[in-house]
């Protein structure tokens, strides 16, 4: 994937992310400017971002809760659950099209197009009549949807000659007549090279344009012989001129907007005079004469002769339909010396005119001018056109009355601007007076010798009129400018100067790869350092250097400091805190609960609290089934908590909380809690317990049962929760990572679950325990405690060995017999066995072993491959001395 | 070698005209908004800006208006929106931006108007600089 779109994933997640919790905000505090703003702002970025891609779905979306969300910012729509609703709606199509994007690396998600089209049709419902009524907005976005008409280059026309001069001739008056100039537009259908094979009718669908003034077909690559012609392959252009509404083609084409060109057309490019060319040559007279009185500004004169011309010619000549645009244009556009000219030019030439935009033109003859000839070469029409962007755009500043503080800031930019592109325009000899002009209007900070210099060295038609006005607009504005100036605080309020060191960024986006790679080198670099202290005794014992050995002690210790600061630090850049999971929580609870009828207050707290980042995600997902099981079966509907003498709304709580090297975290709600009845009858009928136990069982170890496999207490299954995996699930993802889960209810009262979590599961403390010539590891947090059993007090109860520990019965097993070695446990002299007490789901158990060796700290490799099945053993370590320690997971061994 | 800031909060974007103003041979810092832009630009003498509008902290505008009222006045910028409307042009200019383009800029247009507004007449090509290294 190249980096840019990789780049432009990360950063949607991020804005993804941040839009649903300002919008979250927003629904808890409707009015806060602040978060509007900010939210916009998301929105507004995320959109400009899909807009660099090949992604119109996504950018129609966005584009459309921009807009929704720019009405809601002015006032124009009030804000409502609904708009929250759909947004986030729309959110979650984006997120879903990012995922696309980012599994199919990049290839563009496009069966969409009807699910973006419905998005942000009912994002634009809310905008609802306003944004109907406000014309000029829809049509940009229209216009930004086809993502073409933007575009300043005009479509070749010749051949809109075809189009009978008369209808030609109707259209530039009926165009002009007009209010807007651009009811003309050029539509240019491309169907896709496959589309027939879609069940696409491209000439039907062409033809159902409204309001078609001209239509045309092209191939777009040469066809081919017949014999090797595709047939089923549309290798056709349409071309169409039309007078219709942009939105009418939006709608007509909503299914394949990419396949369209929109342009609008200036009136002006249906002059084309055409006819007969012979006898030209004839009035070369006549070209001078005319060209003479327009520059006079003789208007009446130029249409004098040119309708005495047009009388003295033959109707079919192309001079006679030259002559008949000249006049329609004089007569409607009698400012467009720019048309004008290039008439008066087309029938001198024979040649049919080029139109294009009239500054380009302009800008075009400007710098082809005299003196000039040198830049020809490098000097593009891309160029040209740019150039006269600039020019205008200076012009335009130039033109602004105003008193700002910085405004001779302005001219000094501008003027910069303008002196930049006249010399790579090569026009040099208009530097000096620029200079000049500059220097006068910082002198009397004002705009007006600059556009003076302006207009005498880039006159532009459209400008003789504009430019003067504006300067004397700027001139007449009142401007106590000298006092604006001096107003300016010396200091400004960035207070930095070039000699302040430049403070970077904060915060660097790491590959998670990289992070854990880095993570397995320091594990392994621990590993290796284990190595110096048995080097330090071979040194002593095998080869006599007792001087040897210290120095590697002594080197060992620094080694190991720096390895421990190490391990710290790693450990550190892993960590993340619990927000990450809590952040999904308020959308959670808010549609979960809006589902299910109830009403629900979630608080947060210790959302800062952090642990390593496998912690953190191992967390995500039971703690979301905990929040499920919390709104589906404990917090009732608010007519039953009003019965209950409750407040309607319920309480959840979800609260993390650090203690040592363990996170804690709670989840609590204020709910029916736990019938201990109801679950133990239920736990009978399924056969997890007897009647015996049945009758025996406390209140909380009834309620413990709702972890047992199987279990699920809702009556009536709801698509939330309940379906078939339960609690169980909760605490088998829990106790993989080391943690437990603890619940304590009260009927009527609430439900409290408890979880606990190691802080980090990177180093893991285990006790090696040796059995038959073997060693083992067993985690340090499950060993209780170790001790000598004599094989006297062992008794056999119900064919199971136990002994009694601290007034305890506590069974015990073998370790070769759940390893299946053929051994019996090795006693010691005084025929006691090395017994390893563990805790496994809240019961006591004693492992019997060979004996017991030291505890060390280790970094667990989980079983891969073949071995990652096997569940007794919870993954392998280096030693210290190169050789491997498996480490049981006891759990699934007893 | 001529040194251009690029000024947006959207990493995307700045990543995007880095590319294209690279791949031309300028020399490109980004600023992720008006304050870092305006600090850097204190620091550094740029030879063209490419602002943003909607940035936290501190907006385009703003950063135009600041830039104009110091003694860095003449560079020029070139202001980049989403936005079409007339009246955003407007403020733009009155902030002091030299240009007004509409997003996404296509590479091509971007790079001439900046060789315009800088004033240089080609792409600084790799073979130029051999012919010069040769020259040395």
């Amino acid at each position: 994937m190249n980096p840019l779109l990789e780049q432009f994933l990360a950063e949607a997640r991020d804005f993804l992310q941040g839009i649903a919790e300002k919008l979250m905000q927003l629904e808890n505090d409707p009015n806060s400017t602040v978060v509007m703003n900010e939210l916009f702002r998301l929105v507004h970025t995320l959109k400009g971002n899909s807009g660099l891609f090949e992604f119109p779905e996504m950018t129609r979306v966005l584009h459309a809760g921009e807009d929704l969300l720019d009405a809601v910012r002015d006032g124009r729509v009030g804000y409502s659950q609904e708009l929250t609703d759909r947004l986030l709606d729309a959110m979650d199509f984006v997120n879903l099209l990012v995922d696309e994007i980012e599994s199919n690396g990049g290839g563009n998600g496009s069966d969409h197009g009807q699910n973006a089209l419905r998005l942000a049709e009912s994002l634009r419902q809310l905008i609802g009549v306003t944004a109907i009524a406000d014309g000029g907005n829809a049509k940009a976005s229209v216009a930004e949807a086809f993502q073409s008409s933007s575009a300043p280059n005009m479509p070749e026309l010749p051949r809109l000659a075809e189009l009978p001069e008369q209808q030609r001739m109707a259209l530039y008056r009926q165009a002009l007549a007009g209010d807007t100039l651009d009811t003309l537009l050029f539509v240019e259908y491309t169907p896709e090279d496959e589309c027939f094979f879609k069940g696409e009718d491209p000439f039907h669908q062409v033809r159902q344009i409204p309001d078609i003034v001209w239509q045309s077909v092209r191939p777009r690559e040469l066809w081919t012989a017949s014999a090797e012609l595709d047939a089923y392959h549309c290798n056709l252009i349409f071309d169409t001129l039309t007078t219709a509404a942009p939105e009418e083609l939006y709608e007509l084409f909503r299914y394949t907007p990419e396949q369209l060109r929109i342009v609008p057309l200036p009136p002006i490019v249906l002059a084309l005079p055409h006819g007969d060319p012979n006898g030209g040559a004839v009035y070369g007279d006549f070209v001078t004469d005319a060209l003479r009185r327009l520059d006079s500004g003789d208007m009446a004169g130029l249409e004098s002769v040119a309708r005495t011309m047009l009388e003295l010619s033959s109707p079919d000549l192309w001079l006679a339909s030259g002559l008949r645009w000249l006049l329609l244009v004089l007569e409607l556009e009698p400012g467009n010396r720019h048309a004008q000219r290039t008439l008066i030019g087309s029938l001198a030439s024979l040649t049919l005119p080029v139109w294009t935009t009239p500054e380009t033109a302009t800008a075009v003859e400007a710098v082809a001018g005299p003196g000039s000839g040198l830049v020809g070469e490098m000097f593009s029409d891309a160029d040209a056109r740019a150039f006269a962007d600039i020019l205008q755009a200076q012009r335009e500043i130039l033109g602004l009355a105003d008193s700002d503080a910085w405004l001779s800031g302005r001219l000094n930019a501008a003027a910069a601007a303008l002196a930049a592109c006249h010399r790579r325009a090569g026009r040099i000899e208009a530097l000096p007076a620029l200079e000049a002009a500059l220097a006068e209007a910082l002198d009397n900070v004002e705009a007006a010798p600059l556009l003076a210099w302006l207009d005498a060295h880039a006159p532009l038609d459209l400008s003789a009129t504009v430019g003067p006005e504006a300067a004397e607009e700027a001139e007449a504005a009142p401007t106590p400018i000298r006092n604006a100036l001096i107003d300016v605080e010396p200091d400004n309020k960035f207070g930095r100067r070039a000699e302040d060191a430049y403070v970077g960024p904060k915060t660097l986006k790491v590959d998670q790869d990289k992070i854990d790679n880095l993570m397995g080198l320091i594990g392994e670099m621990v590993v290796a350092k284990n190595s110096l202290p048995y080097l330090a005794s071979r040194a002593e014992t095998q080869y006599g250097v007792r001087e040897l050995g210290r120095e590697i002690k002594t080197q060992y210790a620094v080694i190991n400091r720096i390895a421990e600061e190490m391990q710290d630090a790693i450990m550190q850049v892993r960590m993340m805190p619990m927000s990450f999971v809590f952040q999904r929580f308020p959308r959670l609870v808010r549609d979960t609960s809006r589902k299910l009828g109830k009403e629900v207050n979630l608080v947060l707290e210790g959302e800062n609290t952090e642990a390593d980042k496998n912690i953190v995600e191992a967390l995500a997902d039971p703690l979301i089934h905990i929040v499920r099981n919390s709104l589906d079966h404990g917090i009732e509907t608010p007519e039953v908590r009003r019965a209950a003498g409750k407040p309607p709304a319920g309480r959840l709580t979800i609260r993390a909380t650090q203690e040592a090297d363990r996170v804690h975290i709670e989840i609590s709600d204020d709910g029916k809690g736990i019938d201990p009845i109801i679950i133990k009858r239920k736990a009978y009928e399924k056969g997890i317990i007897d009647e015996v136990t049945m009758e025996r069982l406390s209140d909380q170890e009834a309620v413990n049962l709702v972890f047992a496999a199987g279990f699920s207490t809702a009556e009536v299954i709801s698509d939330l929760s309940g379906r078939g995996v339960g609690m169980d699930v909760v605490r088998s993802a829990v106790e993989k990572v080391n943690g437990t889960v603890s619940l304590e209810s009260e009927l009527g009262k609430g439900t409290l679950i408890r979880l606990s979590l190691p802080l980090s599961m990177a180093v893991t403390s285990v006790m090696i325990v040796e059995s038959d010539k073997q060693i083992f590891g067993v985690p340090m947090d499950m060993v209780v405690e170790t001790v000598r059993v004599s094989r006297s007090v062992i008794r056999t109860i119900k064919k199971r060995q136990t002994t009694v520990l601290r007034g305890r019965i506590v069974p015990l097993l073998a370790l070769n017999d759940l390893l299946a070695i053929g051994a019996e446990p090795l006693s010691n002299d005084d025929d006691e066995l090395a017994t390893l007490v563990v805790r496994v789901h809240e019961e006591h158990v004693g492992i019997v072993v060979d004996d017991f060796r030291e505890t060390v700290d280790i970094i667990l490799k989980p079983m891969a491959g073949i071995i990652g099945g096997l569940g007794g053993y919870s993954g392998s370590a280096l030693l210290g001395d190169g050789s491997v320690l498996m480490v049981l997971n006891p759990r699934e061994l007893v | 070698m001529k040194h251009i800031l690029v000024v947006d909060d959207a990493a995307t974007v700045r990543l995007y005209h880095r590319n294209i103003l690279e791949s031309a041979g300028y020399e490109v810092d980004e600023a992720v908004n008006g304050i870092e832009a305006m600090e850097k630009a204190l620091q550094t003498p740029f030879d063209l800006y490419v602002v943003d509008i909607n940035m936290p902290k501190l907006d385009g505008y703003g950063f135009l208006r600041e830039i104009r009222s110091q003694d860095i006045t003449q560079v020029p910028a070139i202001m980049v929106s989403t936005e079409a409307e007339s009246n955003d042009r407007q403020r733009a200019y009155r902030s002091g931006a030299n240009l007004y383009l509409i997003k996404p800029v296509k590479p091509e247009g971007l790079l001439t108007y900046i060789r315009l507004l800088l004033g240089v007449s080609t792409h600084i090509r790799p073979h130029l600089s051999n012919d010069k290294a040769i020259d040395r």
